[in-house]
């Protein structure tokens, strides 16, 4: 199956060749779409085997190291744990939803939309598991270039000043980035680009406050951390569905992942000393997340809103310190990725339809299209943190991180907590109840009413529905993988 | 003398064949210069396979020939190979973009190995009097080549703009070299520069004429009116070649200089800074790649302040070897594309470019990607090398400097993307590169840069 490979290295491989396939699959959309989908599918089996392997504590696993750049001290250096392989889970899950999903949303250049998300997929795995310091590098600017075009060629009206300002922007911090990673290779004088040895050895702490600084701006950009969110919203407006939905789901995780793997690992003196000014930055961003979306009509603006109010908690849970919200920050990015994935397709699903997404233009969808409001209720749910969902699992520990570092910061945390079920559930009720009420143009077209979810859709959403309800009840199930992982950065 | 002979064999097939054609160039006009093409080809691969052989002997690196007046240590080597494989790429785009521009390339075939002979022999001059021949050797034929387009005005332009200002350069490095004669009594560039006000002089008048050649702000005014100008062939030939070899004597300048490092820094920050905030406002591609030239130069001046620190100049070639791959790419889809349009070629005109040429958008998406420095391109590779290398010798602020300014060119690198693959071409406007066009020779060699690129980006361990 593995074709002689290491798990990692097939696992970042498997979607670039079937990427190489799919592109020569032009003249042939519907081929090109199953193809892609048996390879996300394949990626998923090869993912599920590597979990199933496991072990509780979620030690770091599969081990590999190869020669690449001997002289600089760089090699092919890969390596899963817990936190890495849930995220790799996430990705692979989210790939072939995105695959199925976009089915009919996606009519044109079929053949490079589907390698794009294969690229994308790859890149996102390599950076995941990247043990090496360049090497990561690599991958993480690799992501940009699938995404560049996901956005530009398949986005809406406004897609190619989205898709320039989203490069850039995390184009400022990566180089930056480049710097700092520059710097921490050449702590002693010799190039080694090794993460385990640059976090085992830390560099004096002068250099150590320049190397977080610029680790922090790129992380924070691509959180995104207030107030370097700017890009975020036109970004997730402009995507299509399946940009949008691993936009929000993994590419936003890689910088919470960055600041977990490399920014607290390599600078840790430094980052102690940052947090209480992250901690600050991460409430005004559930706040002001949390207002912005309150303030929307556009339901997928909203959604990105809420993003970045949820990617607060995330950086909250790092910043108070402790073992409980480091792990509830870990915790929360895969329930974000459930719940904002599914979000978004649900959004992408009513555009589908009605050919708007404004919150008012709907009403009393309930009646119309009972599955849809369904999945929408308990996505919803999960997302603003309702016990029993998965929302709830990942907010406390870090609610309760926050309340032992500072309770102030608690205090705002949790007003943010209610402000999330002011605004989606507000948005959840004037659409789904009351009298029905339909776009304009969609009561002559469609027979006048909502069409409910398909089969299609319905395997779209189930798979994350069912996840926000098991990770909400058994939260340990992944807790136990996750929480070793990060507790280093509690003390 | 069997080391002068063999020093000098890898420069003998490009003579040879240079004057074969000269003498015999109407005989070859009967295809429009086809054979001489690809006689020029075969030559330069001959000097290639000469310079492998020869660069290894004992002695070569060190004492060299004549004297010590020609040396092949690492960087000569790798410049050399680096000017030979541009003649050849330069060679093998002239005869398809002749035919359609309706130039004779019997004649540029010619001037293109003379360049390129004396390129190779600047790369390892170890003296000024025949750093400085072999360098006028070749300038002489390249503003030929940037006239060699004789029906368009456009190419005079180029030809008279490379011509003015690179004469004057000439003679102030002429004056330099007989400064430095003064100040040291030796035209050797391994003669320690003195203190004294004489010396500086040398150095700083040395340092003009070559920032001429290598298009340094704030002495590039020609460069971006020459490279719009010139044939395209011709235009990836300057690009790849010639800043090679200048930046070759520029870092071997620096070194013996010494001392001079805030003037290094200021000419690299200047450089690259004004490059690629001029870029952005560029509307034609070959323009927007002049700038991009300029702006590598900027940031192999980075290269150069480490090397005159010490550090190992393989960053520096490593670095003018993967820039020569991709701007010729660059330059090679320019061509197929200026070839078919009928004025100058307008980023405007590329839009939808992906419908019609996927292969050739993809292509030059890749060489500007590798150029903007995205990994996993061998540009990437490249900048990081000249960063570690600027990094370790203390350089830290100038490696801050070009990472910022590698944002700023993403600016405009991504132009012709955006424009290739996200716009569609709206009506009214003409549009390049019809589709009825078949393969050709610009859009294979463009291909098999960008090939290279990504997979020398991704396995170093073959090249660096």
């Amino acid at each position: 199956m593995r074709l002689g490979l290491d798990p990692l290295t097939f696992l970042i491989l498997c979607p670039l060749a079937a990427a190489a396939a799919v592109a020569l699959l032009g003249r042939r959309p519907t081929l090109a779409r199953a193809a892609a989908l048996l390879a996300s599918l394949v990626e998923l089996w090869g993912v599920g085997e590597r979990l199933a392997e496991l072990p509780v504590g979620g030690w770091m696993s599969w081990e590999v190291r190869r020669a690449w750049l001997p002289d600089w001290g760089a090699s092919w250096h890969l390596g899963a744990d817990g936190l890495s392989l849930m995220l790799i889970a996430a990705t692979a899950l989210l790939v072939p939803l995105v695959i199925l999903g976009s089915w009919t949303q996606v009519k044109e250049r079929v053949a490079p939309f589907h390698a794009c998300l294969l690229v994308l997929e790859a890149a996102l795995v390599g950076t995941f598991v990247a043990r090496d310091l360049l090497c990561f590098f690599v991958f993480w600017e690799a992501v940009l270039i699938p995404m560049y075009f996901l956005i530009g060629i398949w986005g809406g009206a406004g897609r190619m000043a989205a898709a320039v300002k989203f490069v850039v922007y995390t184009a400022v911090g990566s180089l930056l980035m480049l710097v700092a990673i520059v710097a921490v290779a050449h702590r002693g004088g010799e190039w080694d680009f090794d993460m385990a040895r640059a976090a085992a050895e830390p560099m004096a702490l002068p250099a150590q406050r320049w190397a977080f600084l610029a680790f922090a701006l790129a992380f924070a950009i691509k959180v995104p951390l207030f107030p370097f969110h700017t890009w975020l919203p036109q970004a997730h407006v402009e995507a299509p569905t399946g940009g949008s939905v691993l936009l929000a789901g993994v590419l936003l995780k890689m910088g919470v992942y960055g600041f977990l793997r490399i920014a607290w690992p390599l600078c840790p003196a430094a980052a102690a000393a940052a947090a209480p000014w992250l901690g600050a930055l991460a409430v005004c961003g559930i706040l002001y997340g949390a207002l912005m979306a309150l303030a929307q009509d556009d339901l997928k603006k909203l959604v990105a809103y809420s993003s970045v109010s949820h990617l607060g908690y995330c950086i909250l849970g790092l910043a108070s310190g402790t073992p409980a919200g480091a792990a509830g920050a870990a915790f929360l990015m895969l329930s974000h990725a459930v719940t904002t994935g599914a979000l978004f397709f649900l959004v992408g699903m009513a555009y589908e339809r009605t050919h708007t997404r404004k919150v008012g233009d709907f009403g009393g969808i309930a009646t119309a299209a009972p599955r849809f409001a369904c999945a929408f209720g308990v996505i919803a749910m999960a997302s603003v943190g309702v016990p029993g969902l998965c929302g709830f699992a990942g907010e406390f520990p870090v609610l309760a991180g926050a309340w032992a570092a500072r309770p102030l910061w608690a205090v705002g945390a949790a007003l943010g907590v209610i402000l999330g079920a002011v605004y989606l559930l507000g948005a959840f009720q004037r659409m789904m109840f009351g009298p029905v009420r339909l776009p304009g143009g969609l009561s002559g077209l469609a027979g006048g009413h909502f069409p409910d979810l398909a089969a299609r859709e319905v395997m779209v959403l189930a798979p994350l529905a069912a996840l926000a309800l098991a990770l909400g009840l058994y939260p340990s199930l992944v807790m136990d993988r996750l929480g070793p992982c990060v507790a280093a950065i509690g003390r | 003398m069997i080391a002068g002979a063999l020093a000098l064999a890898p420069l003998l097939p490009l003579a040879s064949s240079a004057a074969f054609l000269l003498v015999f160039d109407r005989r070859l006009r009967a295809d429009g210069g086809r054979a001489a093409c690809w006689l020029g080809v075969l030559a330069c691969a001959a000097s290639l396979i000469l310079l492998l052989k020869v660069s290894i002997l004992p002695g070569m690196a060190g004492a060299g020939a004549f004297g010590g007046m020609l040396a092949y240590d690492g960087p000569a080597a790798w410049i050399a190979g680096t000017v030979a494989a541009a003649a050849a790429a330069s060679l093998l785009l002239m005869p398809s973009h002749a035919a359609a521009r309706g130039m004779t390339c019997g004649d540029t075939a010619a001037l293109t190995l003379m360049a390129a002979m004396g390129l190779m022999l600047l790369a390892c001059a170890r003296e000024w009097l025949t750093a400085i021949l072999s360098l006028e050797t070749a300038s002489v034929c390249l503003y030929a080549l940037a006239g060699a387009d004789r029906r368009r005005a456009s190419s005079a332009e180029a030809a008279l703009k490379y011509f003015l200002p690179g004469a004057a350069a000439s003679a102030v490095l002429l004056l330099g070299a007989a400064c430095w004669f003064g100040a040291t009594g030796s035209t050797f560039l391994s003669a320690r520069l003195p203190h004294a006000p004489l010396g500086a002089v040398a150095a700083g008048l040395l340092a003009v004429g070559l920032g001429f050649k290598a298009g340094l702000v704030p002495f590039h005014g020609w460069l971006p009116d020459a490279y719009a100008g010139a044939p395209a062939p011709a235009t990836a030939f300057m690009a790849a070649a010639v800043k090679a070899a200048a930046f070759g004597a520029l870092a071997r300048l620096a070194a013996s200089a010494g001392r001079a490092e805030a003037a290094l820094a200021f000419l690299a920050v200047a450089t690259m800074t004004f490059a690629n905030l001029a870029g952005l406002a560029q509307t034609a591609l070959k323009r927007l790649l002049a700038y991009s030239a300029i702006a590598h130069s900027g940031y192999l001046m980075l290269g150069v302040t480490a090397y005159a620190r010490g550090a190992d100049p393989g960053a520096l070639s490593a670095y003018l070897a993967a820039y020569a791959l991709l701007t010729i790419g660059a330059f090679a889809a320019a061509g197929v594309l200026e070839s078919e349009a009928t004025g100058g070629l307008e980023i405007a005109q590329l839009r939808g470019l992906w419908r019609r040429r996927p292969v050739l958008a993809l292509a030059l998406a890749f060489c500007l990607l590798g150029l903007a420095g995205f990994p996993p391109t061998v540009g990437f590779l490249a900048k990081a090398s000249v960063f570690t290398a600027a990094w370790s010798k203390g350089l830290g602020w100038l490696v801050v400097a070009a990472a910022l300014n590698s944002v700023v060119a993403l600016g405009y690198y991504l132009k012709p993307v955006r424009a290739m693959f996200l716009e569609d071409l709206p009506e009214g406007v003409e549009a390049v590169a019809s589709e009825s066009a078949g393969p050709s020779t610009g859009s294979a060699i463009s291909v098999a840069c960008a090939v290279l690129g990504v997979v020398l980006g991704i396995l170093p361990s073959i090249w660096l």
